[in-house]
């Protein structure tokens, strides 16, 4: 028997169909305190885009400290606070605290409102929380900035890095930016080559997170763990929606140049076919070139061979149309007591595949990956109809997350 | 197991032997791992870009058997034919069906879109 359901998130219940990601015009997202985290996210991001001070001199830097409340922040924190805030932002797309004057009050003050309104809701204690949640997020934001300074600065060399293919790799500088990189985690490589999945492993971080926040015995324990979860949030989303977008772009580029293993293994040359297999047929002489290809011909043969010992026994597997969509047909993945097909896109819709699949009149069962972003409402609808299932698998984490049509929402299932 | 699915997996092993020698002299070793799938998406790539498409069929045949083959050394079942030529492979237990080579034909049609590596993953933690 397999993990039972612990907890519940929203990923989104569209207008037209699922909305696998949270988004400011679809769905329902993840949430907090009732409130959307995209709407969170477009909070924070507005300030941060509107507000962002390149020239920020020592005064700034000393009002940014009192303002998070990290008077005693050391100085190199404090300079690297104050590069996050303006030099990296920029240059990483927007990303930073930026002015202290305007951004921390503003978002003290967004926090402190949504606090206020959470607590009202259930009665809390408003001075212990309120000053635990303004701790979290102070806390929080000065992480999160230092964080994404070292990040930044170390993107550049390692930009730098790729563009010269590996000329200054072995320089003891590269080597430690290298290593830095890998220290500060595993976020470059992961967010470059899997943007998605790292971001829904981002969300079940948060669910994790809130329900270790919410389970602290205290009033102040719980507002600072929460108001720490809150500033991440907001900060993961700008980090993830601006800031990173520069670095996956910029990693993108690296991947295809040098192949991805430069980002782990050490410099190589060539495509990325090269780096992961050595697979370049146009690099073989051509006696090489022609025998693998004669070879690749002969599967035709062994195909021949195996359909000339078919089974005898009736057995049609393909799924056949009638009516309107008759001479159609649509191999499904898996199929006996159902249909099972898995569905590695961004965005899925009934197409002619489904609807064969409904037309046979068979459960249907969908599975989506991390990447999938959009599921249309009649497909869902035509699962449900069904008798099927929808659910998403994480091949990070090896779960399923099933959909639960009444309520809307992906089951998170726990690793035991 | 009988006469005619042991002809089939005849078949299926001739390809995956034939495959693995194929690809070494492409400087890829497989080893009937799920690790491997990776490395076959891009032989299929690769194969693909030659423009050959009897060579690009062969291919998908091949690789189809051999992801197929992987699966099944990892949770069991057997491979049998339809009488409309689709290679399946039938699961243990619940004796679903599954059709790797359609897959792979799927991947190299839309290669963005029908990732094999999440296809194989999630069989896998399904069975």
């Amino acid at each position: 028997m397999g993990p039972q359901p612990e907890s519940k998130y929203s990923l989104a219940s569209g207008d037209s169909g699922i909305g696998l990601r949270p988004s400011a015009d679809s769905g329902t997202g993840l949430s907090y305190g009732g409130r959307r985290a995209s709407v969170i996210a477009d909070d924070f991001g507005q300030y941060g885009q509107r507000s962002l001070t390149p020239d920020m001199d020592a005064g700034d830097v000393q009002a940014l400290r009192e303002n998070l409340g990290l008077p005693n922040l050391a100085p190199d924190e404090s300079w690297v606070l104050a590069a996050g805030a303006g030099q990296y932002g920029r240059s990483l797309g927007g990303y930073g605290p930026a002015s202290p004057a305007l951004k921390v009050p503003m978002t003290r003050d967004r926090f402190r409102r949504l606090e206020i309104e959470a607590m009202n809701a259930e009665g809390t204690d408003s001075s212990s929380s309120l000053l635990g949640a303004t701790a979290g997020v102070a806390a929080s934001f000065g992480k999160m900035a230092v964080g994404a300074a070292r990040f930044g600065s170390n993107l550049l060399m390692q930009g730098g890095d790729i563009l010269t293919g590996g000329y200054n790799h072995d320089h003891p500088m590269m080597q430690r930016v290298w290593a830095e990189q890998r220290a500060l985690g595993e976020g470059l490589v992961n967010v470059v080559s899997n943007p998605v999945a790292a971001t829904t492993d981002f969300i079940e971080g948060v669910v994790n997170r809130y329900d270790a926040a919410m389970s602290q015995p205290t009033n102040f324990d719980r507002s600072y763990s929460l108001g720490n979860l809150f500033n991440d949030v907001g900060q993961g989303a700008l980090g993830t929606g601006f800031a990173l977008r520069g670095a996956v772009r910029l990693g993108s580029a690296g991947l295809e140049f040098i192949g991805e293993n430069a980002f782990t293994n050490g410099p190589a040359s060539g495509g990325r076919s090269a780096q992961i297999g050595g697979i370049n047929l146009r690099a073989y002489d051509a006696e090489t070139r022609a025998r693998i290809l004669e070879r690749f011909r002969s599967g035709n043969e062994f195909e021949s061979q195996a359909r000339a010992a078919m089974d005898v026994s009736k057995n049609f597997d393909r799924i056949y149309g009638s009516g309107d969509l008759a001479g159609k047909y649509a191999v499904p993945d898996s199929m006996r007591a159902g249909i099972v097909e898995f569905k590695n896109v961004q965005e899925l819709s009934k197409d002619l595949q489904f609807q064969l699949y409904e037309q046979s009149q068979k459960r249907i069962e969908l599975v989506v990956s991390p990447r999938t972003e959009y599921i249309s409402g009649p497909l869902v609808e035509t699962v449900r109809a069904s008798g099927g299932a929808i659910s998403i698998f994480n091949p990070r984490t090896g779960l399923f997350h099933p959909y639960d049509f009444d309520a809307g929402v992906f089951l998170i299932r726990r690793p035991k | 197991m009988s006469e005619s699915n042991e002809s089939v997996q005849g078949a299926i092993d001739r390809a995956c032997a034939n495959l693995e020698l194929t690809v070494k002299d492409m400087g890829v070793s497989l080893t009937f791992d799920p690790s491997n799938i990776a490395e076959l998406e891009e032989v299929l790539l690769a194969v693909r870009e030659m423009g050959d498409e009897s060579a690009l069929t062969g291919a998908c045949f091949m690789v189809g058997a051999y992801v197929g083959e992987i699966l099944r050394r990892a949770i069991g079942g057997q491979w049998t034919m339809s009488t409309d030529g689709v290679a399946a492979l039938q699961l243990p237990g619940s004796g679903d069906k599954v059709f790797p080579v359609e897959k792979v034909r799927k991947f190299i049609q839309e290669p963005g879109g029908e990732s094999l590596v999440f296809y194989v993953q999630a069989l896998l933690a399904r069975n």
